[in-house]
């Protein structure tokens, strides 16, 4: 019944992206196009909520119940098993795909031939996905076969007799081990699916061949929202790793992760260089490209999440997804291009740089970096793959070459963001340049200074501390100024700045942002510190000024769980601080043991410490432990860039008003 | 006066940075050993050596520091591992053979950036 409702509201959204698809590129009446976009997003709504209520409501003869389900598994993690395995998980994609699809509908004011291919091409895109749930993803085939009290054959005739299960495996035990595991996925897909409306827009824009401001407008907006949740999903998604992986890391460089920060730098990438277009009308083909492969590294990295092709936590089964994912991939990425080499012509425009020093000029520079940093993650995560395709040569490519790579870029990148945003249009004077950098300059260095004479000799610390003071500092002076520029009183003169341009200021809390993560992550980074013991009851182990002492074992155990660990207590400087619980835990009577840290986090930074041997009976324990100093402020760094996104995002739409003339200066 | 006083505090300061880094100590043993064990990876296991548990990857720990005390340099202890577990086992590729065209993208990359932005700018000088 629940199987038959999901499987139909997955058949509505596939007729109706077909009815989307075509309509839209027929170029059809906005009439025509309502319905299948209202039935779009009802049928995936229809399929997701079926989803939820056979999870919930324990039905086993549902595939995807009886495979990923446990009637012992806590609420909250049953809601999130629906994304926790690949069948679902492509449900809540077009869930996502169906809202966004709506709201294109919806939302653009403008009924134009742009909406209506880029209506159009939101519905090829859903048909492929719907096309994937349809059959060889369906999560509502029926259970009509049992082995040893497990569903073993299912068929995809909902009308089939059911052979229903007692109880299920449950979700994989990383994915019901931590809370954010019901947030970071949805947010994550809010971002990766937003990259498809730009995408839609720049292909209408190329088939009509007209671009005005207004394709920029339409795309800058959708990139904004999506970027910001891509932003915030990445850094979820590094809290969780944290949190639950139990390796004492929060960012491996595996191709998983990869795969989200290569859309997430060709986004940035296009927010900035979309800039230079909508202030000089320069860079719009370049931009248009930069849009459509946004969206096709998102297709990348499903492809490299969901086709187990690499291993990892987020790579599920082999299955005919991931060919098909490929094909959609190759299949998009030549007809995008297909259609940006034919049409491009009709919207370049002539480009007309003054000078390279100018704001113009740093944000060339600041594309090149970021195109440099995609492709170079883009090369280390996939050339393993081809290289072993074509030859048979096994490599690695792990931390140490993203590391070597990615600190050089990141340090220029920082410094232009510290330059770009106090860097006038067209030509910037040497006095001009002078005034707003030479004290930002003086700061840094002496900051460099400092740090130095107290000792510290680290090049990536002393490096990442001057350009973050450096950009600051360059951001908080032309802020200053601005402001006491300003007739008002000085907190009323603030709100006008900020007002005046919020898409800019919100830009620059980002780069605050930006500077911030990046100190937090080197200082953790490189004055960390690790050590390993032994403790039998009573021992302890010191690391920098505090100490664990192991008071003892303890058993634990939930209709879900089990779980073992050892208490420790943590001293600093000889006085209690904290007690820290790491464990292993066993899943529904699942083999695999999953280890969970312990972890003590304050202003001065994390200990973290995870099990690695455990033995219950002499209370015994082998210790894995990190000292993390100033982690915290990694995170804070992270969450300023989401901040300024959406205040971006936010205070723009409150204060749409026509483009100011160019400033000069 | 003003200036000239300001372009010198920011040179002084200049100085003590880049002498301060010059100076640093030349990194412990202790670092070597962590460095050259997570750029090689665990033979067992998807983690680097420096990551892992496995007996493989702490008899593998055991060998660097003993290299490192009989005075090998970096290069030698790598070498050491290739010549055992092959290219595979190096965590960040070398430059040259079959990975040599995974440090020349980028590189390439930016080139081709770097080129396209000088020809953007000469065109409005041209004719």
């Amino acid at each position: 019944m629940t199987a038959g409702a999901g499987f139909l509201g997955i058949l509505v959204a596939l007729a109706a992206s077909v009815l989307l698809a075509v309509n839209g590129f027929r170029l059809g009446g906005e009439r025509s196009l309502r319905r299948p976009a209202i039935a779009l997003l009802a049928g995936s709504i229809l399929a997701m909520v079926a989803l939820e209520v056979a999870l919930v409501g324990n039905d086993f003869s549902v595939s995807y119940v009886a495979d990923h389900h446990a009637r012992s598994t806590p609420l909250i993690y049953t809601i999130a098993t629906a994304w926790a395995a690949l069948e679902g998980s492509i449900v809540l994609w077009g869930l996502v795909l169906g809202a966004f699809t709506y709201a294109v509908y919806r939302l653009d004011r403008e009924r134009d031939d742009v909406w209506r291919y880029a209506l159009g091409v939101m519905g090829v895109v859903s048909v492929f996905f719907f096309g994937m749930m349809a059959t060889i993803a369906n999560p509502f085939e029926i259970c009509t076969a049992l082995f040893e009290g497990r569903c073993v054959d299912t068929s995809a005739n909902v009308f089939a007799s059911a052979a229903v299960p007692a109880d299920g495996p449950g979700p994989n035990p990383l994915l019901q081990n931590h809370i954010l595991m019901a947030v970071h996925p949805p947010v994550l897909y809010l971002g990766y699916v937003g990259f498809a409306v730009p995408f839609a827009y720049a292909i209408g824009t190329l088939l009509t061949g007209t671009a005005g401001a207004a394709w920029l407008e339409r795309t800058r907006r959708w990139t904004l929202a999506a970027w910001t949740f891509l932003t915030l999903g990445i850094i979820l998604g590094a809290v969780w790793s944290y949190a639950v992986l139990n390796w004492g890391g929060y960012w491996a460089w595996d191709p998983v992760e990869n795969a989200s920060f290569l859309p997430w730098l060709a986004g940035t990438a296009f927010l900035h260089s979309s800039v230079v277009e909508r202030r000089r009308g320069m860079l719009r083909t370049w931009n248009v490209a930069l849009v459509i492969a946004t969206f096709e590294l998102t297709i990348l990295g499903t492809f490299l999440t969901r086709s187990g092709v690499v291993a990892s936590v987020h790579s599920f089964t082999q299955s005919a997804v991931g060919p098909a994912i490929l094909m959609f991939l190759i299949g998009s990425s030549l007809a995008a291009f297909a259609v940006f080499a034919a049409r491009a012509h009709l919207i370049t425009q002539s480009p007309r740089i003054e000078s390279l020093a100018s704001r113009e000029g740093v944000f060339l520079l600041n594309n090149l970096l970021l195109t440099v940093f995609a492709f170079a993650v883009l090369a280390g995560t996939v050339y393993p793959l081809v290289l072993e395709a074509f030859t048979g040569d096994q490599v690695s490519v792990g931390r140490p070459f993203f590391d070597t790579v990615a600190s050089p870029i990141s340090y220029a990148l920082l410094l232009a963001v510290g330059i770009g945003p106090v860097t006038p249009y067209r030509l910037a004077s040497r006095e001009v340049m002078r005034d707003r950098l030479l004290l930002p300059t003086q700061l840094a260095l002496g900051v460099g200074a400092v740090s130095v004479l107290l000792g510290r000799r680290e090049f990536s610390v002393v490096m990442v501390l001057m350009l973050a003071t450096f950009v600051v500092a360059s951001i908080g002076k032309r802020f200053v100024d601005l402001a006491r520029a300003r007739p008002e009183r000085s907190r009323e003169a603030a709100a006008r700045v900020l007002g005046g341009d919020p898409g800019f200021w919100g830009g620059q809390i980002s780069h605050v942002g930006v500077a911030v993560l990046a100190v937090g992550l080197t200082v953790s980074s490189a004055l960390a510190s690790q050590a390993t013991a032994v403790l039998e009851v009573g021992e302890s182990v010191a690391i920098e000024d505090f100490t664990l002492t192991n008071v003892g074992v303890f058993e634990r155990s939930s209709p879900a769980k089990a779980s073992q660990g050892v208490t420790l207590e943590l001293r600093r400087n000889g006085a209690a601080v904290d007690l820290l619980e790491p464990h292993l835990s066993r899943f529904n009577g699942q083999g695999s043991v999953v280890g969970t840290p312990g972890i003590h986090v304050d202003l001065s930074g994390d200990v973290y410490t995870s099990i690695n041997a455990l033995d219950p009976i002499d209370g015994s324990v082998g210790l894995d432990v990190w000292r993390y100093p100033y982690l915290f402020v990694m995170w804070v760094g992270g969450f300023v860039i989401v901040f300024g996104g959406g205040f971006s995002m936010l205070a723009r739409s409150r204060t749409l008003r026509p483009d100011p003339a160019v400033p000069v200066a | 006066m003003k200036r000239h006083l300001s372009a010198g505090v920011t040179l002084a300061l200049a100085a003590i940075v880049v002498v301060g880094l010059v100076q640093g100590p030349p990194p412990s043993d202790g670092e070597r050993s962590l460095n050259l064990a997570r750029q090689l990876r665990c033979p067992q296991c998807q983690v680097s050596v420096a990551d892992s548990n496995a007996v493989v990857a702490q008899t593998m720990r055991t060998i660097i520091d003993e290299q490192l005390a009989a005075g090998r340099s970096d290069e030698e202890i790598l070498q050491y591992f290739v010549d055992r577990y092959g290219e595979w086992v190096l965590t960040r590729p070398r430059w040259g053979g079959s990975t040599l065209l995974l440090w020349l993208l980028p590189v390439l990359a930016g080139g081709a950036g770097a080129w396209a932005i000088a020809r953007l700018r000469s065109r409005r000088e041209g004719p």
